[in-house]
């Protein structure tokens, strides 16, 4: 039945999320531009809201041990449902793919590369993603450790670098806002980084993992990314005060004002190897999990066959997907939310209440 | 990219290649000539024998007669230079012609030659040989054939001898502290210095004969108990469908079994050293000596193994630790410091603190080349003189070193047509590419595809070929075993980036090693000053642990 | 199989064709590049144009003969135009100039006082806008013509830019609010309440010499300049902004003259509401000194003269604290954000008070309260002129 043999270790699938989480850290404006300077409290509240949300992947990770989100749709709604939502599914992780690789060509444009066309930073991105998609789970995850732990101690110097231009009155005042813009912030955190994990419901079969380590692992991970999340926006935040809004990244703007004597300065490069390294995984990711559901839909028993011709079609995806970065962002503001909250929620949600009503698992083992 | 694709057609292709020869092999073993049996006279046996081995002037045929009255006859033949002389008199000669016997009756014919292997000779190693190709290559090994007249067999007696290099400090691995001795170019002495090394019945030692001319003898080494079986299946495996005319260094084998054979890394390992391959031996590897070579291969290779050196773990933990960072570092700065020269200076000024960039600039100006191709060439002299080098004899080589190095840089330098920074870039990464020898090959493919990708996208170049290489090594395996995980987190972390103490590394390589996994047996430090009471104290933790 | 090769083949054609022909959108070699040092924009004659003036540092072959014929040229190049924006002129200044601009290492942004009085809110757009323009970027004001300033031939530093790039560092520590980086710059301007302010720079010739001097604070209100603070009244807001590190207290009195040195000062801003509706500021500074140096006060005893000098600081510091913000209150500009501090603290109070802010901010209250410590007396305890220093 598994397309993919290989198998990933608990620590592996903690640290898989907490990268997943992580990537999209260094893009923070979609929160930080909706609610300023409580972003951070926004986040945290989004973070604890998800918790649910984070136990409801985890519960239908448990009832389905062995299936991953295709199988567990066809087996929920049958054939002919099951597979027209997860067509539905294909589309949600084709999308989310080829935006993160327009926001990884994207930004880079905009950081370091200016002149290069956003095909050649695509593309390259896409070979590289290909060669651990065709290799499967084991080699895409493997390096989630390293990703994270770096992404750690670059942030770390950073924060340190930056501590003395940090000004906590850019805090104040808190909760200053339309309660209406607390509540878009709180749906956008929810849905576009964290609800997001719900393409791990299409590898955890790969994982080993029993009932408790799943709760465990699952929880660390979101809890490390939340952490890195938090500590950018505070960073972004004491610095920037009230230009916060202002700016397309303002974690490169931040980076760019390190300046400790002339020597130790222009620490944007490190923004860069953060912004590159992790969307790099989340692309890759979002790739691999694209690519094994549509070969596990149409029965392609070889799915690193598809790799390529997959990323040709990510590439174009993305590249027409939104003319401008200002519509992009503007959608990733007011419309993308809505359009996520199906799949990230309602679907896991509704599949969860029919399985506990057929009581699916169980009729499976008699 | 396209590297693991490529790989595996052409390990497709291979596969095909040697199912051809497969079948061939059949065919010439049916063309060979002489496979038949002996005759009664010896006279036609030693033609014949004269005829296998093309008649050459090296093979030496002794007739002698002995017993009473010498009526018997009887012929040694050896070549000429494989056998020593002392023993060829003292084992055969001597004895034989000296015999008398006791009896009247003497017996003939094949009784006579069962006397004459278990009563009269004195060698150690007497084999009796029914065809005449078991003779010739006896002969060719070194031994000597002892032929009977009027017998259908024939005697190989063990006579080697020929003239050796004796022991001594090799030259590829020199150490500061620990053994000098080297492999040598002999089979047997390399064994028996591994042997040594491991005086342990479960040492297990398995000989095999590869290469079709050259009849090369291979000794596989390993650990029973503490070797994967699996692995030292896979090897014995993969040399035993070896069917090449030719093996002639260690390389020719290492090509042949290796994993990955388009990798810029190595999969399989070497050195020059009983104490390295020891080492690796106790680890749970498989060891490949191969005769006629010092260089003796290790499987399954990890990446981190070419950062460890012995001395790591004769010198002191700390130390030794510090040591093993600097090597990654600079394995690190021989691949990257040339390509983010580049695109430091190409592509991200404004990455460049500002009064470093004017220093640079400066010494930019009025080059005529791009950094690029600046860089590649220095380098490609750089590769040159170290070539040069190294084929030079020792002195000149020297002195090209020093024009080269020295008067050459500094001309290129002052006549503006290399900026300093460059220099300065490729000498750092010209010394760090000898930190980590084993790897120097890999480094320098690697430095090359980095600069390339550097001088066309930057940054963003070197970092997507950064995750590509990193990709590459983890979906690396060595005779199944993940090449990269050593540095990951799972398996034996207490040698990998850092040197634990000795006592702290309880437990063999989990990847590699298989059965008896336990190295020592407790956590035991050192002792320190301390009193009886003090003793009572330490025993009852250690059992409390 | 052959086909399969075939694919191989292309594929890897194709890739290798593809780093080749994508080669180098942005590369720049060094030598292709003009590094831009300094910015000075100026009013022009036309009043809706800028005179736009660019300090590009010069890069000096090492290794060409003529070193001696090399020192006595400039080490900077001035490229000079009139444009109505910023990007017009730098796309002139790029057309006419062998090497492609790179504005990464701009050093200082130069604003002549006169455009500084007629406003600068429309021309910085592109400071901020462009990815070449960085927030770290100094701005200043030029007490006269920007561009003379920067073209100053100085001994200290061979490029003007990269001196008051220094001179900033050297002051960010005694005090951070000496340095004002766009990023300070543009914060303040967009906040509304706050007035931005600059340091002032202006160019000495004294005997074939020039220099550059700090001269006090430029003080805008809706992007213009509407006056400045002294040498004096900057130290005054300093003081009161906290978090000095380094910096002189002199104080005269009719025993004598004392100079202290600040080891560490600290302003705690608290605002209240009055409740005539008016707003009062009380600043806590909090201050450790070090004796500098003392001229007069014979005759005293250690013991007496401690306390005494103790309340010469405390005066002085509040009296330059005092003037500075009564000068802030006649210029209407509140420079110190005791606007934002309000609705820091008042966030539902200040929507009211926000549209009323001019009229309030002249009428606000100040109380000063400082504290001083003087651990130390230096390296000796007594002057010569002491009482007791003879025994």
């Amino acid at each position: 039945m598994r397309i993919d043999k290989g198998q990933i270790s608990g620590t592996q699938f903690m640290f898989s999320v907490a990268c997943f989480i992580q990537a999209s850290a260094p893009l923070t404006t979609f929160i930080s531009a909706v609610t300023l300077q409580d972003s951070w409290l926004v986040l945290l509240f989004g973070a604890v809201l998800c918790l649910p949300l984070i136990w409801l992947y985890r519960t239908l990770m448990v009832m389905f041990p062995e299936q991953n989100l295709l199988q567990i749709l066809v087996e929920v709604y049958g054939p002919v449902v099951g597979k027209v939502i997860g067509v539905a599914y294909i589309w949600f992780f084709f999308t989310l793919a080829s935006l993160n690789l327009t926001d990884l060509g994207k930004f880079t444009k905009l950081t370091i590369m200016q002149e290069t066309p956003n095909v050649v930073l695509v593309l390259m991105c896409v070979l590289v993603s290909a060669l651990a998609v065709r290799n499967g789970i084991k080699l895409v995850t493997k390096y989630s450790t390293l990703f994270t732990i770096i992404t750690f101690i670059l942030l770390s110097i950073g924060t340190i670098l930056m501590l003395n231009q940090i000004k906590l009155e850019n805090f104040m005042p808190m909760f200053d806002q339309p309660v209406g813009k607390y509540v878009q912030g709180i749906h956008i955190i929810s849905t576009i980084p964290f609800g997001e994990l719900v393409v791990f419901l299409m590898i955890h079969p790969y994982v080993k993992l029993s009932r408790r380590d799943a709760t465990k692992y699952l929880f660390l991970g979101f809890g490390l990314g939340v952490i890195t999340i938090l500590v950018i926006l505070l960073l972004n935040i004491g610095v920037l005060g009230n230009l916060l809004g202002m700016f397309t990244l303002p974690t490169l703007v931040t980076l760019r004002l390190v300046n400790l004597g002339m020597a130790l300065s222009r620490m944007e490069i490190l923004f860069a190897v953060i912004l590159v390294m992790l969307l790099f995984f989340k692309i890759t990711l979002l790739y691999y999990v694209s690519v094994l559901a549509t070969a596990q839909l149409f029965k392609v028993k070889a799915y690193r066959q598809l790799a390529l011709a997959a990323g040709a079609l990510l590439i174009a995806y993305g590249l027409t997907l939104y003319p401008s970065l200002v519509e992009q962002a503007a959608s990733a503001q007011e419309i993308v939310p809505f359009l996520w909250t199906p799949f990230e929620i309602l679907i896991p949600l509704l599949t969860f209440f029919i399985a506990k009503l057929r009581k699916l698992p169980n009729a499976k083992e008699a | 990219m396209f590297l693991r694709f490529i790989i595996r057609k052409l390990r497709f292709l291979s596969k095909n290649r040697h199912s051809v020869c497969d079948n061939t092999t059949e065919s010439n073993n049916n063309e060979q000539p002489h496979v038949s049996t002996m005759k009664k006279q010896i006279h036609e046996n030693l033609d014949c024998l004269k005829d296998m081995l093309s008649g050459s002037n090296d093979l030496k045929i002794h007739p002698f007669r002995f017993g009473p009255d010498p009526q018997l006859a009887g012929a040694m033949v050896f070549i000429d230079g494989l056998v020593d002389n002392a023993t060829l008199t003292e084992a055969i000669l001597r004895p034989v012609t000296g015999w008398q016997p006791d009896k009247k009756t003497f017996p003939t014919g094949q009784e006579l030659m069962d006397v004459l292997a278990q009563e009269i000779l004195c060698s150690g190693d007497v084999r009796t040989a029914s065809s005449l190709s078991e003779l010739a290559s006896g002969c060719l090994a070194g031994d000597t054939a002892v032929l009977l007249d009027g017998c259908t067999a024939g005697l190989v007696v063990s006579t080697k001898g020929w003239d050796k290099r004796s022991v001594s400090e090799p030259q590829s691995e020199t150490v500061v502290r620990g053994p000098r001795e080297g492999f040598t170019e002999n089979l047997r002495t390399n064994t028996a210095m591994i042997r040594r090394k491991i005086k342990n019945g479960q040492l297990c030692v398995t000989n095999m004969t590869v290469g079709r001319k050259t009849q090369t003898d291979i000794c596989l080494i390993y650990l029973s108990g503490v070797a994967d079986p699996k692995v030292v299946e896979t090897v014995k495996y993969r040399i035993g469908r070896l069917d090449v005319d030719s093996i002639l260094e260690s390389g020719y084998i290492e090509e042949y079994i290796e994993d990955a054979p388009f990798s810029p890394f190595a999969t399989v390992g070497y050195s020059e050293k009983p104490d390295v391959v020891a080492g690796r031996l106790l680890e749970g590897r498989v060891a490949v000596v191969v005769d006629g070579t010092p260089f003796v291969l290790t499987a399954p290779m990890l990446f981190i193994e070419s950062f460890q050196t012995t001395e790591d773990y004769y010198t002191r933990p700390l130390y030794a630790s510090m040591m093993r960072i600097i090597r990654f570092f600079g394995y690190f700065i021989t691949v990257f410091a040339p390509a983010i020269f580049i695109a430091l200076t190409a592509f991200h000024q404004e990455l460049i603190p500002t009064t470093l960039l004017f220093t640079i600039a400066n010494s930019r100006e009025g080059t005529p080349f791009p950094v690029f191709l600046e860089t590649f060439v220095m380098l490609f002299a750089f590769e040159i003189l170290r070539e040069a080098g190294i084929r030079l004899p020792r002195p000149v080589g020297q002195a090209i070193s020093i024009v080269g190095a020295l008067i050459m840089g500094d001309a290129a330098v002052s006549a503006g047509l290399v900026g300093a920074p460059v220099v300065i870039v490729v000498a750092i990464t010209a010394v760090a590419s000898f930190l980590v020898p084993n790897q120097s090959d890999s480094a320098s493919l690697l430095r090359v595809i980095m600069m390339v990708l550097a001088a066309f996208v930057g940054f963003y170049g070197v970092s997507m070929g950064f995750l590509a290489v990193l990709l590459h090594l983890g979906s690396l395996t060595s005779f199944g075993v993940p090449y990269f995980d050593g540095f990951a987190w799972m398996s034996n972390l207490q040698d990998s980036v850092v040197r634990m103490p000795l006592w702290s590394m309880i437990r063999r390589p989990k990847d590699i090693a298989h059965g008896d996994i336990t190295r020592r047996r407790f956590f035991i430090p050192p002792m320190r000053p301390y009193t009886l009471q003090d003793e009572d104290d330490l025993e009852g933790e250690g059992e409390h642990e | 199989m052959n086909r399969r090769l075939k694919l191989v083949a292309s594929v890897m054609l194709l890739s290798m064709l593809m780093m080749l022909l994508s080669g180098c959108w942005d590369n720049h070699e060094l030598d292709t590049l003009f590094i831009v040092t300094g910015i000075a924009l100026d009013k022009a004659n036309d009043s809706e144009q800028l005179d736009i003036s660019l300090q590009i540092g010069k890069t000096k072959s090492n290794v060409s003969d003529s070193d001696k014929s090399n020192s006595q040229q400039a080490s900077t190049i001035q490229l000079k135009t009139t444009a109505y924006t910023m990007m017009e002129g730098l796309m002139e200044f790029n057309r006419d100039s062998s090497r492609t601009l790179l504005l990464h290492h701009n050093q200082v942004l130069l604003l002549g006082s006169a455009l500084a009085e007629q406003g600068i809110k429309d021309h910085i757009d592109l400071f901020l806008r462009d990815h070449e323009a960085r927030m770290e970027v100094l701005v200043m004001i030029a007490d006269g013509r920007a561009d003379e300033v920067l073209s100053a031939k100085l001994d200290q530093e061979k490029i003007s830019g990269v001196f008051l790039a220094r001179e900033m560092q050297d002051l960010y520590a005694v005090s951070p609010y000496y340095k004002i980086r766009m990023l300070d710059f543009a914060s303040r301007l967009r906040d509304g309440t706050t007035s931005p302010i600059a340091p002032i720079v202006a160019l000495k010739e004294t005997d074939k010499k020039q220099e550059i001097k700090f001269n006090g604070f430029a003080v805008f209100k809706d992007g213009k300049m509407i006056g400045r603070l002294n040498n004096d009244e900057v130290l005054g807001y300093v003081w009161a902004m906290g978090n000095v590190k380094q910096c002189g207290v002199v104080t005269d009195s009719d025993l004598g003259r004392a100079v202290f040195h600040i080891i560490n000062l600290d302003t705690e801003r608290d605002v209240t509401l009055r409740p005539d509706g008016g707003v009062r500021v009380t600043l806590t500074v909090d201050a450790t000194l070090n004796i500098g140096e003392l001229r007069g006060f014979n005759g005293m005893t250690p013991k007496d003269l401690m306390p005494y000098l103790v309340d010469l600081a405390q005066n002085e510091i509040r009296r330059k604290i005092t003037d500075t913000f009564v000068t802030a209150q006649t210029l209407n500009a509140d420079i110190y954000g005791v606007g934002t501090s309000v609705y820091r603290e008042y966030p539902k109070e200040w929507k009211e008070l926000k549209n009323r802010w001019n009229e309030l901010f002249p009428d606000t209250e100040l109380d000063v309260q400082v504290k001083v410590h003087i651990p130390t007396t230096g390296q000796i305890v007594k002057s010569l002129e002491m009482e007791g220093s003879k025994s």
